[in-house]
């Protein structure tokens, strides 16, 4: 019995190239969708294949997020999936190498459950681990579980079939063979993997499989200032290096092409005023709006762009418009339901032309937006200071 | 200083301090609140 292991990475999870091949095989993969779904695609062109991954590198610094989604299993083993912190490209975990007696302890110390035994992929479920910025990240694939091959199966023997464990890393497994192949998505920037449950030659690598993106969890989302622009930058989508509307990749973005099948672009604005408590007279009027690539059937926010800001009804020449918006996005990508937008700007009222610029008074006004992706709601809020 | 220039100051001071409450002072904001489909 053969299984396959697919992961979807996020864009930016970078690619390590080793000294063995991809294994040959037409197994119907990369696939888009969720298998059992009406909208579930073999095949799919959106991927391009991510030659002789071994493991990924969480992209950013500091905590990143990184979501799993099983996306399709064929397999008669159980198969559990792990990802586990490696050292080095080797696999090594502290003083252990792969083989090493203890190697197999050492894993389980640090695995993080991605998909349990048995389990059916189903649309929208995901899993969410926190990794570091840098950190080498190996697959791994359990017949059973790790518990069981330590108990059962303990030197990892590949004939003791239900009580193997497989490896991401080429030269971890017990038949030094690929048990992975994955793919990238040049749309929503996500990847895909796949693993074989059984001795890998002539294996089908379709025995499990699944998504992964990545966003930063330094999202500055209480908007307490600490740090938007850098904040702001996150893995997964394909508007831009960076994800952001302002970025480079905004042409291609707002061309549609980028917000992948299924996907549509909806423009969500806000506004906010502020006037005179008991007159009131209008001071100004501010006027923000951005573009954001929803796909309803995924429930996903693929992409943003387009973000524009106008005043008006500015009460000149007591009050200016200070010019100084400052855009936060939250994450993008196939498997993002929840976002969030925000913007902060400010106008200054300074009396008589500044002629007494010192009792000016600048006013900050943030709009956000929260994105659900599940509910198809946006949800607005205005701020002054 | 004659009585006219004092009132005419006096006049300023208190025509800048009205005029400071209404246009600087005071403020208050509203905007987008509340949920709606995306």
């Amino acid at each position: 019995m053969k299984t396959a292991l697919a992961m979807l990475v996020c864009l930016g999870l970078m690619l390590t190239a080793t000294a063995f091949a991809d294994p040959v095989v037409s197994n119907g993969f990369p696939v888009c969708g969720v298998q059992g779904d009406p909208s579930f695609v073999s095949n799919c062109s959106d991927y391009v294949p991510a030659t002789d991954q071994q493991f990924i590198t969480v992209p950013g610094t500091g905590p990143v997020t990184v979501t799993f989604a099983s996306v399709f299993r064929d397999a008669a083993f159980s198969d559990e999936v792990y990802a586990v912190k490696v050292d080095d490209s080797a696999g090594t975990i502290g003083t252990l190498h792969p083989g090493d007696a203890g190697y197999l302890a050492a894993v389980q110390g640090r695995a993080q459950l991605v998909i349990p035994g048995g389990f059916t992929p189903a649309l929208g479920d995901a899993v969410h681990l926190t990794f570091n910025g840098g950190d080498k990240v190996m697959f791994v694939v359990s017949q059973s579980s790790l518990s069981d091959t330590i108990a059962n199966n303990p030197t990892n023997d590949p004939s003791q079939n239900f009580h193997v464990t497989w490896f991401s890393i080429d030269s971890a497994n017990p038949d030094h063979a690929d048990h992975m192949l994955a793919w990238s998505n040049t749309k929503d920037g996500s990847g895909q993997f796949a693993f074989e449950d059984w001795v890998a030659n002539g294996g089908d690598y379709n025995d499990v499989a699944f998504d992964a993106t990545t966003s930063t969890t330094t999202v500055d989302w209480q908007g307490n200032g600490d740090g938007d622009q850098a904040d702001a930058s996150f893995g997964g989508s394909a508007c831009g290096a960076a994800g952001l509307a302002g970025a480079s990749g905004d042409v291609a973005c707002s061309a549609s092409g980028n917000c992948g099948a299924g996907g549509t672009w909806r423009t969500i604005t806000g506004y906010a005023t502020w006037s005179q408590l008991v007159t009131g007279l209008t001071f100004w009027r501010y006027d923000a709006s951005f573009r954001v690539c929803f796909n309803p059937k995924k429930q996903a926010i693929l992409a943003y762009t387009g973000n524009t800001q106008v005043p008006s009804s500015v009460l000149a020449p007591i009050w200016s418009y200070d010019n100084k918006p400052v855009w936060s996005f939250g994450p993008v990508g196939s498997r993002v339901s929840s976002s969030i937008v925000r913007v902060t700007d400010s106008f200054t009222a300074c009396p008589l032309v500044n002629i007494f610029g010192a009792l000016c008074h600048t006013v900050h006004v943030t709009i956000s937006w929260s994105l659900h992706g599940d509910t198809g709601l946006v949800n607005k809020s205005v701020s002054f200071s | 200083m004659t009585i006219t220039l004092k009132r005419t100051i006096i006049a300023l001071v208190v025509l800048f301090v009205l005029f400071y409450f209404v246009f600087f002072l005071f403020g208050t904001g509203s905007g987008s609140s509340g949920s709606s489909p995306f």
